[in-house]
């Protein structure tokens, strides 16, 4: 059991690999890697992941399209963006838009990428356990209701 | 009266008579009170026969001496003379010549006049066509100078427009060079980020493992060629990080030069510009030329960031080209007060020639073979700086190198 799930999307293989490696070399987070944004897509609709990391630019889809769409089928999933894209001013701007959780700059530096993804995993916990909270909250309140009545 | 002479018929007279006659001329023979005593067949056939009347009647048909006339001086001074004579015959104006010779006796004294009549009505009026032709020719001529002013007016005046659209030429060729190299450099940058980025981490996590590697092996006996082995291995990776690094600074370099970040027009600082533009041609410098910065203390100065880098990277390369093997740049920046901040250029090279000087800053001048120079290096650094309100002054010595003098407003594009 993993202590956590890490989904790597990236067109270049030489990326996800990279960051695939660093993951098992310095964590026990799952990574799960994908070269083409779609399947990535397809493959959280149907699994839980606690981040997503994604390049920019890439052909089909950029990656804060994937993102935003993310966001909609995991909702507490943290999302990060890797960018290798010069033009940092409007990269910003776009990230804001889509309310990501980071960014990361290519080249990339190891330490500050498994910083951010740990930091990245625990808020995903945070959120995840909140959620089962109150959702435990909404039962036991709806016991003590019934009860009542 | 007809062929009757007045004069006594000497031998001499006759003698002189028939010489006279030979003469094509319309001569008279007068006495000293100008009566007509002999007149020649040609001036019998143009002024019909005078014999006996005095001459002003018989040529003129006048009742007084010609107006002008000379001959009391002509007896005074015993010397023939000669006047012109103008009047109306058959309505048109006529022009004479009179000339006068005297005839004297041995003991000097003036015995008669020999008159001779000529029409100068002709050379009259060819020399009257040829003054007006040549006041026609000197207004002529005044009108051509005027034209060839004006036409030289003209030439300066394209001169001038050839020059303004030379300078608008370089300004778009420089907007259009610097957003091609803006969108070089963004795509080189993204390009160049995720091979880097991989690189540089696949080089961090090799080293952890060689360490790991180093570890393991330290405890194990009869293993000295696989501990050299990986040690090499560990130096190789070092030096494959620290080749990594350059390139990461030299991909910082190109984004900070290329201005990928930042708005058109800011605050910045300008010896941030001056090491990016440094940096980019240490590659041509390295060993070869020193770098000497003296950097002042400035105010963050109001430019185009880009526009600004592209001088600093245009004067520098220029320096650089301007030495040929080793030598030396100085780059110092100073505040001049609260407004104005001065960078100073000086290189070792081999200078500029002083006929060039004048020329160098204008676009399309080089001295670079073909295809080498565009001859508009200094013309962008030129017209940047005077968008800025700033100003370039340039000091060369032949053989010892190029100095130039960048003064720009702090303020000078708010």
């Amino acid at each position: 059991m993993s202590d956590g799930r890490v989904v790597l999307v990236d067109d270049e293989e030489m990326v996800t690999q990279n960051l695939e490696m660093l993951l098992s070399m310095e964590t026990s987070y799952e990574a799960v890697t994908f070269n083409q944004p779609v399947s990535a897509l397809e493959y959280l609709k149907q699994n839980e992941a606690d981040v997503v990391l994604s390049d920019f630019i890439m052909p089909e889809m950029n990656g804060l399209d994937l993102l935003t769409q993310v966001k909609e089928v995991q909702p507490t999933c943290s999302r990060l963006l890797l960018t290798g894209y010069a033009d940092k001013e409007s990269a910003v701007r776009a990230i804001n838009e889509v309310g990501l959780f980071q960014y990361l700059e290519k080249p990339w530096e190891n330490e500050f990428v498994m910083m951010t993804l740990r930091n990245a995993v625990e808020r995903s916990r945070l959120l995840k356990q909140l959620q089962d909270k109150t959702q435990s909250l909404d039962t036991f309140r709806e016991e003590v209701w019934k009860m009542l009545i | 009266m007809e062929d009757v002479d007045l004069i006594p018929a000497g031998e001499a007279s006759v003698e002189l008579n028939r010489f006279l006659d030979q003469i094509p001329q319309a001569l008279s023979r007068l006495s000293v009170d100008l009566t007509v005593k002999w007149q020649s067949h040609t001036a019998r056939e143009e002024l019909g026969d005078g014999r006996g009347n005095p001459c002003y009647r018989a040529h003129f048909g006048r009742e007084s001496p010609c107006p002008g006339c000379n001959v009391a001086e002509v007896i005074a001074k015993r010397s023939t003379g000669s006047w012109f004579l103008s009047e109306e015959r058959d309505g048109r104006p006529a022009h004479f010549e009179v000339t006068v010779a005297p005839v004297c006796d041995e003991d000097g004294k003036v015995v008669e006049l020999i008159e001779i009549l000529r029409d100068a009505t002709l050379s009259f009026a060819v020399e009257k066509h040829l003054i007006s032709t040549s006041e026609q020719l000197e207004t002529e001529v005044e009108t051509r100078t005027r034209e060839i002013g004006l036409l030289s007016e003209q030439t300066d005046q394209l001169r001038e427009n050839l020059k303004a659209l030379r300078e608008d030429q370089s300004a778009l060729i420089q907007t259009e060079k610097m957003a091609s190299v803006g969108r070089l450099a963004a795509g080189l940058t993204h390009e160049m980020h995720t091979p880097l980025g991989a690189l540089m981490s696949n080089a961090e996590m090799l080293r952890r493992c060689i360490d790991q590697l180093q570890e393991t092996t330290a405890g194990m006996p009869d293993v000295p060629v696989l501990a050299k082995q990986v040690a090499t291995a560990a130096k190789l990776l070092d030096l494959q990080r620290l080749a990594a690094e350059r390139m990461k600074k030299i991909l910082g370099s190109l984004r900070i030069f290329a201005h990928l970040d930042k708005a058109e027009v800011e605050e910045y600082d300008l010896h941030v510009g001056i090491d990016a533009a440094l940096a980019l041609l240490s590659h041509s410098m390295r060993g070869r030329v020193e770098v000497e910065k003296d950097y002042g203390d400035l105010p963050q100065v109001i430019c185009r960031p880009d526009a600004i880098n592209q001088v600093f990277m245009n004067l520098l390369e220029n320096a650089s080209t301007a030495i040929e093997g080793e030598g030396r740049i100085a780059v110092r920046t100073r505040l001049l007060d609260d407004q104005r901040v001065e960078l100073v250029f000086e290189d070792s090279g081999k200078g500029i020639r002083p006929e060039d000087l004048g020329r160098v800053l204008e676009p399309g001048f080089t001295t670079k073979p073909r295809g080498v120079g565009t001859g508009l290096g200094l013309a962008i650094v030129k017209s940047t700086i005077d968008d800025h309100r700033g100003t370039i002054e340039l000091t060369s010595r032949l053989g010892e190198g190029t100095t130039y003098r960048l003064n720009v407003p702090v303020r000078g594009m708010s």
